[in-house]
């Protein structure tokens, strides 16, 4: 007998007696304080959670306006990575920003082998990883993301993400019930809610442990 | 419960009398105390802690269909499902996928489970590296200790005492600024991410209805575990199935708030399949170790409930055994009340029985349970249990000669003043020297209860 029968026979003759429960989802939302319906009042909601959290959110109206914050917050000499995603939207941003800076597009990276060991260590240099998401929640200051390259995104000490309008969700709620999530065709979903942090040592707070040490959310007006 | 353990009631003597370890518990457990409380202020706590509880019930009812649904779906997602009856068979099986990959490095982020099966043992045994990642699971590693808390495993540990850890391990210079400590810890696990051929994790939560795998954390270092290395391997318990995707919003609301005072946590990895072909990395094989090791044997008890618990160590930090003694006195992998009842129950009863009383029974824990579980009355019911399974002869006579000696008022009246010429004569203290070790003796009052009503 395998191990899978041994516990599924267990489970059965334990169970035997034991009268199904069935869970009547008449579910109402444990939130205290109203949602906001309206876009702007969305966006502060996400700016103050994802700010208490030591992150930033800023809205932009422009190519231009993007780049000058991106480069405000960028060291000299940073090594950057920019998803396929981000260039085929924002195709002028590379251009714009200053040439002084040494890009790692997601393109190349695909055309090293995959977890090879050139490929990791040429993860490994990106200090900012910029990149798009499939949607932001406004009640707890999280960006969900998916796309093909997972590493850049965790091992870079700058993660900077560019929202597009459209992109907001007002609740954990409606994103843990909206079909095309959980219906998503992606090997997996990456919730960010803040830098990487920890308190293992007398509880005192410490940023960038093993991921992001820093987190920019960019709203595009456009 | 580790082999053999002293077992709690030699080991609570010894972290009584360590005062640094009480101060580092006492400031950590209450910060995560107030953190907790005001995160849930925004919240109907009771609302969602009910709902959490349906569907625990509903889960556990039907255990066996919610398991096939997750692995018909985990398996049509590409994942490959292992059941394992026993710690060793979970060990066993996780050792062929690293002998069949010629695997040398295993990177681990924390996972409760993995220490209950001692895994990172195991492999070490048999020529294989496992390394921590997660901080307070790579200072007690370094520092050859098991986890003392269920979500800050080195919260007995102060800043001087890791930085001289440190020092002497890994030779860096004596600092004790936590952020000094953590960056070290970030470049040397950098390393080893980018070296591992085998990520392990846990799981908090498996999804039935879609085959994903929920791990969350606040470091990344599971993310980066999850994905750097080309095989991942999840080990987890059969209880932490949940039905539906939307259950989420209930189980993650509570965790992050429950463990850290956090709305979220810093990340959750939603992991649904290995890497794909447009993917540039992620792992070629995902590997989903399902856990019996004693779980079955409390569904369709009285203590089914048990296996509601999501580890999110609320109970720990408002329990005042746990407050003044530390994880490491239970001498088992769980701590604390819901330690009390996982070890003995999983387990061996009979190894784990001094568990059940490490409890003052105040309901702290049972208030704070982001799931509902009783905890103080399945200490009591346990207390019971094992009473029933040991007849303790002395306290048995003892407890017969007091109904004796009751039922005769002049017998009565007689010890009663033999006991105050006792005490008066200061000689209680000879004749009891033994019990009088840890206790003292109240004064006795200078007449009997009788003679005092009767003027």
């Amino acid at each position: 007998m395998s191990d899978r029968e041994r516990i599924f026979a267990i489970i059965r003759k334990r169970l035997f007696h034991v009268q199904k429960i069935k869970f009547t989802d008449n579910y109402q939302s444990p939130l205290k304080k109203l949602v906001p319906d309206n876009f702007s009042d969305l966006l502060l909601q996400f700016k103050q959670e994802l700010e208490a959290l030591g992150g930033r959110a800023i809205q932009i109206s422009s190519t231009d306006e993007l780049r000058a914050a991106i480069l405000a917050n960028l060291k000299e000499n940073s090594s950057i990575f920019i998803t396929d995603q981000i260039m085929r939207t924002y195709p002028e941003l590379v251009d714009k920003i200053n040439k002084s800076k040494k890009y790692i597009m997601e393109k190349d990276l695909a055309s090293l082998i995959p977890n090879s060991k050139i490929y990791k260590e040429t993860v490994n240099s990106i200090d900012a990883a910029i990149t798009g998401c499939l949607c932001t929640i406004a009640e707890t200051g999280t960006i969900v993301i998916s796309g093909n390259s997972r590493l850049p995104l965790a091992m870079a000490q700058e993660l900077i993400v560019i929202i597009k309008p459209g992109q907001m969700l007002k609740t954990l709620d409606e994103f843990f019930t909206g079909k095309h999530f959980k219906e998503h065709n992606h090997s997996n979903l990456f919730m960010v809610t803040g830098p990487s942090q920890t308190a293992d040592i007398e509880k005192e707070l410490v940023k960038g442990v093993h991921g992001p040490k820093d987190v920019f959310a960019f709203f595009a007006d456009k | 419960m580790r082999p053999n353990s002293p077992g709690i009631k030699t080991l609570y003597k010894k972290e009584l009398s360590n005062h640094q370890l009480r101060e580092n518990l006492s400031k950590a457990t209450l910060q995560s105390v107030q953190k907790r409380n005001k995160s849930f202020e925004e919240l109907d706590f009771e609302y969602l802690r009910n709902q959490a509880r349906q569907i625990k019930l509903d889960t556990l009812s039907q255990l066996n269909e919610y398991l096939a649904q997750f692995e018909d779906n985990a398996t049509k997602n590409g994942c490959k499902v292992f059941y394992a009856s026993t710690a060793f068979n979970a060990n066993q099986y996780i050792l062929n996928v690293a002998k069949s990959t010629s695997s040398k490095l295993i990177v681990k982020s924390k996972s409760m489970v993995t220490e209950e099966i001692e895994l990172v043992d195991f492999l070490k045994k048999n020529g294989i590296e496992a390394v921590e990642t997660d901080l307070g699971e790579y200072i007690v590693q370094l520092a050859g200790e098991k986890p003392s808390h269920i979500t800050t495993p080195a919260i007995h540990k102060s800043r001087y005492e890791i930085s001289n850890l440190f020092h002497d391990k890994l030779g860096t210079e004596n600092n004790p600024n936590p952020e000094f400590l953590t960056l070290k810890a970030r470049q040397i696990l950098r390393e080893q991410f980018l070296k591992a051929d085998i990520g392990v994790s846990g799981a908090n939560f498996l999804i039935a209805e879609t085959g994903d795998v929920v791990v969350v954390e606040n470091e990344g270092n599971a993310r980066l575990s999850t994905s750097s290395p080309r095989v991942h391997i999840v080990v987890t318990g059969i209880e932490k199935i949940l039905p539906r995707f939307s259950d989420l919003r209930i189980f993650l609301r509570l965790l992050g708030r429950s463990s850290t005072g956090q709305k979220l946590t810093s990340y959750t990895s939603i992991l649904r399949s290995p890497r794909t072909k447009e993917e540039l990395d992620g792992p070629d094989e995902l590997h989903i170790v399902i856990l019996d090791n004693g779980r079955t044997n409390l569904l369709g008890t009285e203590y089914q409930e048990i296996l509601h618990c999501i580890r999110c160590g609320a109970c720990l930090n408002v329990c005042p055994v746990y407050r003044k003694i530390g994880g490491h006195a239970y001498g088992s992998v769980y701590p604390g009340p819901i330690g009390s009842l996982v070890t003995p129950l999983y387990s061996d009863m009979e190894k784990a029985r001094d568990l059940a009383f490490a409890s003052t029974l105040c309901g702290n824990c049972t208030e704070v349970c982001p799931v509902g579980i009783n905890i103080h009355h399945h200490l009591l019911t346990l207390r019971n249990d094992i009473n029933k399974r040991h007849k303790h002869f002395v306290e048995k006579f003892l407890i017969n000669q007091f109904t004796m000696v009751s039922l005769r008022p002049k017998l009565l009246s007689f010890l009663g003043g033999t006991a105050r010429m006792l005490s008066r004569l200061q000689l209680l203290n000879f004749f009891l020297k033994q019990w009088t070790k840890e206790r003292s003796v109240p004064n006795f009052p200078p007449q009997s209860f009788k003679k005092y009503n009767r003027e």
